[in-house]
């Protein structure tokens, strides 16, 4: 080859390749990917975008607010909602705006559910072995025992900024809506940093914001979250999956998920408020919704309300689905899921 | 003859092509070619070969699963065993009262994990899974 068409052509040619090929590698959005046990779960948090650093310190900032979560609303601990246990009944304490906050948007599902959703069920788990630090094992209460927790109609009570238990069985336990609201509040700091997408999954509580950069040839081709439901009675089953194309919620409860078995017969963590002993209308209910907290609060109401009540509460709502499994194994879901592009 | 200034490009990329010899565009396609390849390499995620083991939310050993390995862990509770073994892992045993993570049995995907909760234990295989999140 002359040496003048090296010049002319290759050199420029594999000049340009090269800058083509070292713009493609950095503006490649990655994905950085970490996990923690947290609220009593595995907590994942998945994140994308072209800046390696803030990624990580995305992450970071997500896990300190999970964190923050876990030990603000711990029932039994120091913090406030410990104290709001423990009070005088009928004694107005001072709550922090948050914890205000989330007492109301329990009463509003418990409302909605008729019942079905109770967060001040603390002393009934506790009975049952369900404790806040929960390893596995669990007990089963006599009948009379049961009978203690289930005849209050209002269980506490909230005035400008305060609190107040109604009678000293009100045990508070946010379990069924703090992991919701962990995920959302995690997903809204994430939300400050420069990332494409996000991803947080907190055992079966997960949220998704903006849509998967992947890369394709020279370009990034942007595609919906793929979350995959995994079927409640054999594990390396998918029940489905769902395309999720904007900011979604989804969330499950199951009688799988924390349970411990008594001579051969097993019992969940699920408690029915009316008759204090694990819901059985279902196994397990599956809700989609604008956020994780009210994905979080109605699969527990739904799975407590059962099949038809649980449906109809769900088809009465704006933006919020459901798959249902019953005990059968038969599989329900709401009117408008097709929407969601669930496949089975 | 037309004056070469007055020839159209499309004519002058022509004629600067007859020009090449074989060693100049076997170069040109093998630069190309080389580029294009490394296109695949660039996007793929990594290969689930590895089983990453944490404990109270520290990392604590990459195995590959290429190896056939005993390892233990000291969690809160106690000992857990993990074994490897053909490409898969598994939980050999461990403290906590469900046994959840011994029953799962052996994980080889990428994207599995094996998750022994009350001794904040967990073994994961890093990768690109068929999904992005599983709701469990």
């Amino acid at each position: 080859m002359k040496p003048g068409r090296f010049y002319k052509v290759l050199l420029p040619t594999m000049v340009v390749l090269a800058v083509v090929l070292v713009l493609v590698a950095w503006l490649r959005p990655s994905e950085v990917s970490r996990s923690q046990i947290l609220l009593g779960t595995l907590v994942e948090v998945t994140v994308f975008g072209t800046e390696d650093e803030k990624l990580n310190e995305a992450i970071e900032a997500a896990f300190d607010e999970f964190r923050r979560v876990q030990d603000a609303f711990s029932r039994s601990g120091e913090g406030e909602l410990g104290q709001l246990n423990q009070a005088d009944p009928g004694t107005f304490i001072e709550i922090s705006p948050e914890l205000f906050g989330l007492l109301q948007q329990a009463q509003e599902y418990q409302a909605l559910s008729q019942g079905a959703f109770d967060v001040s069920l603390g002393q009934l788990q506790d009975l049952w072995g369900f404790v806040e630090d929960w390893q596995g094992e669990g007990q089963v209460p006599t009948d009379e025992q049961i009978e203690t927790f289930l005849v209050q109609s209002h269980r506490f009570t909230l005035e400008d900024g305060k609190a107040a238990r109604n009678s000293l069985t009100t045990h508070v336990d946010l379990g069924g809506i703090a992991k919701g609201y962990a995920v959302d509040r995690a997903i809204e700091v994430i939300k400050t940093f420069p990332v494409e997408a996000a991803l947080v999954n907190a055992g079966g509580n997960l949220r998704s914001f903006g849509q998967v950069p992947e890369p394709f040839l020279f370009w990034v081709e942007p595609r919906p979250f793929d979350i995959a439901l995994q079927h409640p009675r054999q594990p390396r089953r998918f029940l489905g999956s769902f395309e999720f194309r904007e900011d979604r919620a989804v969330s499950t409860s199951g009688d799988y998920q924390r349970f411990f078995t008594v001579d051969g017969q097993q019992y969940h963590h699920i408690l029915d408020p009316f008759t204090g002993k694990p819901s059985s209308l279902l196994i397990s209910s599956t809700i989609l919704a604008p956020t994780a907290m009210a994905a979080d609060a109605l699969s527990t109401a739904v799975f407590v309300l059962g099949p038809e009540s649980g449906l109809e509460l769900v088809n009465s709502l704006p933006d919020i689905e459901a798959v249902l499994v019953m005990p059968s194994g038969d599989i329900l879901v709401s009117e408008g899921l097709r929407a969601e592009q669930f496949s089975f | 003859m037309r004056p070469i200034q007055q020839q159209s490009r499309m004519q002058q990329m022509i004629t600067m092509l007859k020009q090449f010899t074989w060693g100049d565009r076997f170069l040109i396609v093998f630069v190309f070619a080389v580029s294009i390849g490394f296109i695949p390499w660039l996007q793929s995620g990594d290969p689930g070969e590895a089983a990453v083991i944490q404990v109270n939310n520290e990392v604590i050993a990459t195995l590959p699963l290429e190896d056939e390995t005993q390892f233990s862990v000291q969690g809160p509770l106690g000992e857990t065993i993990i074994e490897i073994k053909s490409g898969k892992v598994r939980v050999l045993s461990d403290p906590g009262p469900q046994q959840l993570c011994v029953l799962q049995g052996w994980i080889s995907r990428a994207g599995d994990s094996l998750i022994c909760l009350p001794n904040r234990v967990v073994i994961q295989i890093p990768g690109t899974p068929s999904y992005d999140g599983l709701i469990k």
